[in-house]
Parts: C-alpha cells; sequence; structure tokens
C-alpha cells in the first residue's frame, strides 16, 4: 500500500474531477443523450487511467524501476512553471470575457479545468520531449 | 562596448556522451542500465539522445557502470561563442 500512495492520491484526485464532471453533465440539460455519453466516455477514461497507471506501477514495482527521477521531477518542474505561465493569460481572457458566461460558477470551472488541462499538457510535452536543456 | 551593442562572449559548453558506444562495447541494455543507476529507462533514453543533461550525481553513476571517469563517458565540448543579449 505504502509503494502506492502516488497512484492512490492520484486515483482520488481523478474521481473528484470525473465526479464533478460527471454531475455538470448531468445537471445541465440531463435529458440530454449526449451529455450522458460524454459523461459516461469522462468515466471510463478515468477508470482507464486508474488502472493503467496502477498495472504501470506494477511493473515498475517487479522490475525494480523507481516511480520518479531526477528527470521526472524536472518534468514536473518546468512543466508547473509553463503551465503556472499559460494560466495567467487564461485567467486573462477570462476576466475579458467574463461577461459572455452565464454565471460564476461556470466561469471559475472553466479557470481551475483550464489550468489543470494547461499543466496536463505541459507535463506532457515535458516527459515526450525532454526539451530543458539548460544553456 | 560589447556591452553597449548587447553582445556577450562567452563559454559555450555543449554537453556529449558515449553512453550508447559503452552499452554495446559491455552488452547492456537500457532497461538494465537504468536499473543499475536508479532511474527510469526513459532517463537513459534521453541521455543517450542528448536531450538531457544529467546531474552530477547520476553521470557519477552512469560513468561508474562503465568502470570509467565522468570526463571518459560524458564529453564536455568548448567553443568561444558570441551570444545577443
Amino acid at each position: 500500500m505504502k509503494n502506492y500512495k502516488k497512484e492512490i492520491m492520484v486515483g482520488l484526485v481523478f474521481a473528484i474531477i470525473v465526479a464533478g464532471l460527471f454531475l455538470w453533465f448531468i445537471k445541465h440539460e440531463p435529458d440530454a443523450y449526449l451529455n450522458i455519453g460524454i459523461a459516461i466516455i469522462t468515466v471510463l477514461l478515468g477508470a482507464y487511467t486508474f488502472v493503467r497507471q496502477i498495472i504501470t506501477r506494477k511493473r515498475d514495482l517487479r522490475d525494480g524501476v523507481p516511480s520518479e527521477d531526477e528527470f521526472t521531477k524536472r518534468a514536473k518542474l518546468y512543466a508547473g512553471n509553463r503551465a503556472f505561465f499559460f494560466s495567467m493569460y487564461l485567467w486573462f481572457l477570462i476576466y475579458l470575457f467574463h461577461s459572455s458566461f452565464s454565471d460564476p460558477e461556470e466561469m471559475l470551472g472553466i479557470g481551475i479545468m483550464g489550468s489543470a488541462l494547461i499543466y496536463g499538457i505541459s507535463l506532457w510535452y515535458y516527459k515526450t520531449s525532454g526539451d530543458f536543456i539548460e544553456e | 562596448m560589447e556591452y553597449l551593442f548587447g553582445i556577450t562572449r562567452h563559454l559555450e559548453i555543449s554537453l556529449k556522451n558515449r553512453m550508447k558506444e559503452l552499452r554495446a562495447r559491455d552488452n547492456i541494455t537500457q532497461a538494465k542500465l537504468a536499473n543499475l543507476v536508479g532511474v527510469r529507462r526513459e532517463t537513459i533514453v534521453f541521455l543517450e539522445k542528448g536531450k538531457y543533461n544529467p546531474s552530477l550525481n547520476l553521470a557519477y553513476s552512469v560513468a561508474k557502470v562503465f568502470n570509467l571517469a565522468i570526463e571518459e563517458v560524458f564529453i564536455f565540448d568548448q567553443s568561444d561563442a558570441e551570444q545577443d543579449i
């Protein structure tokens, strides 16, 4: 259980996001099949990601591979830095177009989800490109 | 004068390595090397491609696996270069 601490934490965060999205989709037009379909796909995607992460970690533990090393730590650091930078622009855009949102909850939701998405994309970019050679 | 024109001379150091060649010599796979130095295989891939500069600890560990000194595995290529600031 101790070895899976990170995976459980990530899983919990993911479950909260997925549950939030599910409720949001259901709340907005509960009769619409499209929204229910999107909600189900989101739940399945979240479950798949969580299970995949657990399987990968189990394999890593068997092979003696660390879940994190200096490369992944540096990738997280750079991704965090870049995500913060781009999130500023996102929040600035939300501020500029705040009148086009129907309610403040929607505005905040889009801002938070957008920031999370930007971090996810940044992390994926740095983990796959390793593009952080210091000059 | 150089300062006024925003140009500074500095020593540009790029890091190259012989990890791929040494792995082939010792018949070590990327996964095995990663396991020996305690990192993930992806880190070895990026190191070999020259896309990632290792920490001193990691460079030392890698050199130790090949029974060589750090400078025999990681080559510091120095060139005097001009850079706009």
